[in-house]
C-alpha cells in the first residue's frame, strides 16, 4: 500500500473504532475514499502532479451534497433521502485530490449552536465528552478535533462554524458572502448562509478556503473575481476591539481575550477601543431574517418530494402539515412558525420589513468602523462549552449566545476564530473580523494569534 | 404584542405544521418572550433601504443558452409516487 492509502486506511479504521464516542460521523464513504486515494498514489507513482488538498483527508457536514448519499440535513424528514448531484465544494475538493471520508453531523437543518439539535445523533464534544461540541457544525469541529480528518467543511447562517470551533479548540472560517459557492448546500437563511473550513491549524483553513472559493454561474451571488484571498496580506494591519465584544463575556474568556490584546500591542499592533452601539440590536435583526428566510426555504419539504414519505396525501393540506408536524423537530417549527407569521400581509411591515431596514443600518455600523480600521477583533463566544442537557429549555436564551457571531454574517464580511489561552480543558476562539473579501487578511492575523498561542 | 393559543394556532395552519396542544402551551409562552425581546428593533428607526442581500455588486448574470442539467434523474428517481417522470400529487382543491 501506498502512502496515501495507507493513512486513509488507518484514519478509517480510527473513524470505525472511536465515532461511536464522539458522534461526529453520520456516514463514512470508506469504498469511495479508498478508491480515490489508491487513484492518487497510482497518479503520483506515475510521476503526475498531485492537486494542492493532495492526501488531505476531509468530513463534510450533511447539509452539503456528495452525489449518491444521504443528504439527511440532521433530519427525519430527509432520513433517506440521497444527494442528485455534487456540491460545487465537493467537485472542487476532489479536483485537487483532497479525499472525502464522509459526512458529519449536524443540528436539523443548521437550526441551533450545539448539536443537540440533530435527530440523526449526539455528537460529543471530544476535549470533554460531557459537554457539547457546539453548533450547528458539531460535527465539523469534532471530526478534527478527535483526529478523524484534517480538515472539514462547515456552513456558517449566523456562527455555525465559529461557534463549533471556539468549543471544539479549533480553527474555523467563514469567508465573505459570496466568496463560496453554496451550489448542493441545503440552505438556512440564503442571504446569511456560506460554507467555510474548520482544520486544527490556520494553514489548513487557509489551503481549504483557496481551493474553494470562486465564481460559479450556478450560485449568482458568487463574486466575479474575490482579490486578495490566496494572497498573503503585508504590514501589521490596524486592530480595533468594538467594547459591545466584551459586554457580558465570561470573565475567563475576557482574560484570556485581553491577555491576547496585550501580546499584540507588546509586537507593535496598533489597537483602539471603539463603540459599535448599533450591535446590541444584532440578534433581532439576525433571529428575525433568518425566520424569514428560513420558512420560506422549508415550504418545499411537503413530503411529496425530497425523501420517500409511504402515506397517502388524500387530503392534501391536511397531510402535509400532519407530516411535517411527526418529522421536524421543536427548534424548526418554531422557526417556521415565527417566520411565516412575519411576512404575512398584517405583519411584514412591522417585522421583517423593519428588520430588513435594521440591517442595512448595521451593516453600515459595521462597514464604517472597518473603514477606520483594517480588522476587528474580540472572542468567538462569550461562553464555555455547556454540558449536554443543559440549555435545553429556553430558545431565548440560546438565541443570545450567538450575539458575537451573528454581526459577520449580517454584513456579509469575513470572519475566523482561532483558539487562544487555555481554561481548564477548553481553548477559547478568539475572532477577527475585516472588511469583504479581505479573507487573507483575516487569515493572516488568525495565524499570528495562533503564533502567539504556542509560545 | 399579544400572544395568545388562538394565535399560536393560526401561525401553525398558515405554516402547514400541525402541532399537538402541549406544542401550543409551550409556543405560546416562548413565542410572548422572544416578540417581547424583539420589539427593540424599532429603535433603530425605520427610515432608508431595506437590506435583502449583503452582496452589492457582486452576482453578474450567466450567459443565455441551453445547458443539459443532469440534477433531475436523482430527483425524480425518489419521489414518493410518479407517473414516468411526473411527480403524482394528490388533489389539492376541491
Amino acid at each position: 500500500m501506498d502512502i496515501h492509502t495507507q493513512r486513509i486506511s488507518a484514519l478509517l479504521e480510527k473513524i470505525e473504532r472511536e465515532n461511536d464516542r464522539i458522534g461526529a460521523f453520520i456516514e463514512v464513504y470508506a469504498e469511495e475514499a479508498i478508491a480515490k486515494a489508491e487513484l492518487l498514489d497510482a497518479k503520483v507513482r506515475r510521476g503526475g502532479k498531485p492537486g494542492r488538498l493532495a492526501g488531505k483527508a476531509v468530513a463534510i457536514k450533511n447539509n452539503i451534497a456528495y452525489q449518491g448519499k444521504r443528504l439527511t440535513c440532521g433530519s427525519k424528514m430527509l432520513w433517506d433521502y440521497l444527494a442528485p448531484y455534487h456540491a460545487a465544494v465537493v467537485e472542487r475538493i476532489e479536483a485537487e485530490d483532497g479525499i472525502i471520508l464522509g459526512s458529519v453531523n449536524l443540528d436539523e437543518f443548521a437550526c441551533g449552536s450545539d448539536t443537540t439539535k440533530s435527530a440523526i445523533m449526539r455528537t460529543k464534544n471530544p476535549l470533554d465528552t460531557d459537554y457539547v461540541p457546539g453548533g450547528s457544525s458539531g460535527g465539523s469541529a469534532a471530526s478534527v478535533a478527535a483526529g478523524f480528518a484534517d480538515i472539514s467543511l462547515g456552513s456558517d447562517t449566523g456562527g455555525s462554524i465559529r461557534c463549533p470551533a471556539s468549543f471544539c479548540g479549533v480553527v474555523g472560517m467563514k469567508p465573505t458572502y459570496g466568496l463560496v459557492s453554496r451550489y448542493g448546500l441545503s440552505d438556512m437563511a440564503m442571504s446569511l448562509d456560506q460554507i467555510g473550513p474548520l482544520a486544527t491549524k490556520v494553514a489548513d483553513a487557509r489551503l481549504m478556503l483557496s481551493v474553494i472559493a470562486g465564481a460559479d454561474g450556478r450560485d449568482q451571488t458568487t463574486a466575479s473575481s474575490p482579490k486578495n484571498v490566496a494572497l498573503d496580506s503585508r504590514g501589521k494591519p490596524s486592530i480595533a476591539i468594538a467594547k459591545e465584544f466584551l459586554e457580558g463575556a465570561d470573565p475567563r474568556i475576557a482574560d484570556c481575550f485581553h491577555s491576547l490584546a496585550g501580546k499584540l500591542a507588546d509586537r507593535g499592533y496598533a489597537i483602539s477601543e471603539i463603540s459599535i452601539p448599533e450591535l446590541k440590536h444584532a440578534i433581532p435583526i439576525y433571529y428575525l431574517t433568518v425566520f424569514a428566510e428560513f420558512s420560506s426555504a422549508m415550504q418545499k419539504y411537503d413530503g411529496l418530494r425530497y425523501g420517500k414519505h409511504e402515506r397517502e396525501l388524500e387530503n392534501f393540506m391536511e397531510g402535509v402539515s400532519e407530516l411535517r408536524g411527526e418529522k421536524f423537530g421543536l427548534e424548526v417549527k418554531r422557526r417556521i412558525l415565527l417566520g411565516t407569521f412575519i411576512t404575512t400581509k398584517e405583519y411584514q411591515d412591522a417585522w421583517y420589513g423593519k428588520t430588513l431596514k435594521a440591517r442595512a443600518v448595521l451593516k453600515k455600523a459595521m462597514e464604517s468602523a472597518l473603514s477606520r480600521h483594517d480588522l476587528l477583533l474580540g472572542p468567538t463566544m462569550g461562553t464555555l462549552p455547556w454540558k449536554i442537557g443543559e440549555k435545553m429549555t429556553d430558545p431565548l436564551e440560546l438565541y443570545l449566545a450567538d450575539i458575537l457571531t451573528v454581526p459577520a454574517n449580517l454584513a456579509g464580511i469575513p470572519a475566523g476564530s482561532v483558539p487562544f489561552g487555555r481554561i481548564g480543558r477548553f481553548r477559547p476562539g478568539m475572532q477577527v473580523l475585516g472588511s469583504r473579501f479581505s479573507d487573507a487578511k483575516v487569515l493572516a492575523l488568525m495565524g499570528e494569534i495562533e503564533r502567539l498561542d504556542s509560545l | 404584542m399579544k400572544i395568545d393559543k388562538d394565535l399560536v394556532r393560526k401561525m401553525a395552519e398558515l405554516s402547514r405544521v400541525k402541532l399537538s396542544e402541549a406544542e401550543v402551551s409551550r409556543l405560546e409562552a416562548e413565542f410572548a418572550e422572544i416578540f417581547d425581546y424583539f420589539s427593540s428593533i424599532s429603535e433603530l428607526g425605520s427610515e432608508g433601504e431595506p437590506l435583502y442581500y449583503p452582496a452589492g455588486g457582486s452576482g453578474g448574470r450567466r450567459e443565455d443558452r441551453p445547458a443539459k442539467g443532469r440534477e433531475a434523474d436523482g430527483i425524480v428517481a425518489q419521489f414518493s409516487r410518479k407517473e414516468g417522470r411526473l411527480l403524482v400529487a394528490p388533489k389539492s382543491l376541491d
